[in-house]
């Protein structure tokens, strides 16, 4: 039953989802321009291991934040802070068959039950600090990858409705379970014409 | 804040171009021209979308001489359906003023068709682009057309309103008609993309154009500006 109403509740906001849209907006910055709380968090040992880091400053809408986006192990990690430098949120970006069988079938079955056609392009596991949890357990359970009761899974798709294609970023939670979704505007003009 | 790499892109896409330009400078067969546009895009919620574009083509070099004159304005209309994910159909039909500028001359309507596919690779947009078309003039000409295109965010990992992108793109033409030799050239473009605001974009660049080299090849340097809206 509750799986029931939560695809439709994804059902529901798909049908209107001109109506969310991702205005985020990055820049990218030196390091020296993160807050200092953020740049202390991103000095210690098992992240200064890989020598490419990228900085940026992020305004989604209202919203003010700063992102790192590193390689460990040959993966691509996004650490999140707030302008106070606190952590928020680290994603890594995962493959589809790392996530649990069941959960993976419960998202396509939600996305495939609204649309025509969809391509998931980009999967990220999204390990988020709350206030039950400290920064080093976030940091600890993002590197090891081990503790998915505790993740998201924000997928970018393509998808194609009987009104339009577009792109969309979806927010599951561990169980597959739909919680949000924006759609992600395109300034692509013309590039195909000229 | 463009930064170090952004900086590298720049340098090398201006240096690829400074050096195309460094040796059509020995050339004799080489011609300069200007190229403004401005085209409005409609789009709606349908797969269906419009393009109106107005563009003017100026000789600025010519004979190996500055010589600026007017060749040709053009109008165009394109209609495309989105198709799949990714992809793009097009038809559109071109129509350039040619005689009012130079009497030997007939207009020339163009009718083009075209499939392009486009995707994401990381913050990077590749685009595919097949093209037809045919060329109704003093002589008939088909062309057959292929387009690899590339666009790179130069702030963050895409383009968003007031920053820049660059696009490189290559492309290989070959024409053939009753009344003419079959021939190849190839086009290399840069050009930088400045998203005025959510709906508008300026965009300059240089065309190198080298036609017919199997042939009597000769060169042409074209700089592109252009004012892109859309509804």
């Amino acid at each position: 039953m509750k799986k029931l109403s939560l695809l439709l509740l994804f059902s529901l906001s798909l049908s209107t989802i001109a109506q969310e849209v991702k205005l985020e907006k990055e820049e990218r910055i030196h390091i020296e321009q993160m807050p200092e709380k953020a740049r202390l968090f991103l000095s210690q040992k098992s992240l200064t291991e890989n020598k490419t880091k990228r900085y940026y400053k992020e305004i989604d809408g209202d919203k003010k934040s700063y992102e790192a986006k590193l390689k460990i192990h040959r993966k691509t990690y996004s650490i999140e802070f707030n302008t106070l430098g606190e952590l928020e949120d680290i994603e890594v970006e995962i493959k589809e068959r790392e996530i649990p069988k069941e959960v993976l079938k419960n998202i396509k079955n939600q996305i495939s039950e609204r649309c025509d056609r969809y391509k998931i392009e980009r999967i990220q596991a999204q390990y988020v600090n709350t206030s039950s949890t400290n920064q080093q357990e976030v940091l600890k359970q993002a590197l090891k990858k081990n503790n998915f009761s505790k993740v998201n899974y924000e997928i970018i798709i393509k998808l194609k409705t009987k009104e339009e294609t577009m792109r969309c970023e979806v927010l599951f939670d561990s169980l597959g379970s739909y919680k949000n979704h924006r759609k992600i505007t395109d300034y692509a003009h013309d590039t195909h014409l000229h | 804040m463009i930064l170090t790499y952004t900086k590298n892109l720049l340098v090398f896409s201006i240096f690829l171009l400074g050096s195309f330009t460094y040796q059509l400078h020995a050339q004799k067969k080489f011609t300069g021209f200007a190229e403004p546009s401005v085209s409005l895009n409609i789009k709606s919620e349908s797969p269906w979308s419009y393009n109106f574009t107005i563009a003017n083509r100026d000789i600025l070099y010519q004979k190996e001489e500055f010589n600026a004159e007017i060749k040709h304005i053009e109008l165009a209309q394109y209609t495309s359906l989105s198709v799949g994910l990714y992809g793009k159909i097009t038809a559109g039909i071109r129509y350039r003023f040619i005689e009012m500028f130079d009497e030997h001359k007939d207009n020339e309507v163009r009718l083009v068709e075209q499939y392009s596919y486009s995707t994401k690779i990381k913050n990077l947009k590749a685009s595919h682009r097949f093209r037809i078309a045919q060329r109704f003039r003093e002589r008939t000409t088909h062309r057959f057309r292929y387009r690899f295109l590339v666009d790179i965010p130069l702030n963050g990992q895409r383009s968003d309103v007031k920053e820049f992108s660059l696009s490189l793109s290559t492309e290989s033409v070959f024409e053939m008609g009753k009344e003419e030799k079959p021939s190849l050239g190839q086009r290399l473009n840069s050009s930088l993309s400045y998203q005025i605001s959510s709906n508008t974009k300026f965009k300059f660049g240089l065309e190198y154009r080298y036609r017919n080299y199997t042939q009597t090849p000769k060169t042409e340097l074209f700089l592109l500006t252009g004012l892109s809206l859309s509804l």
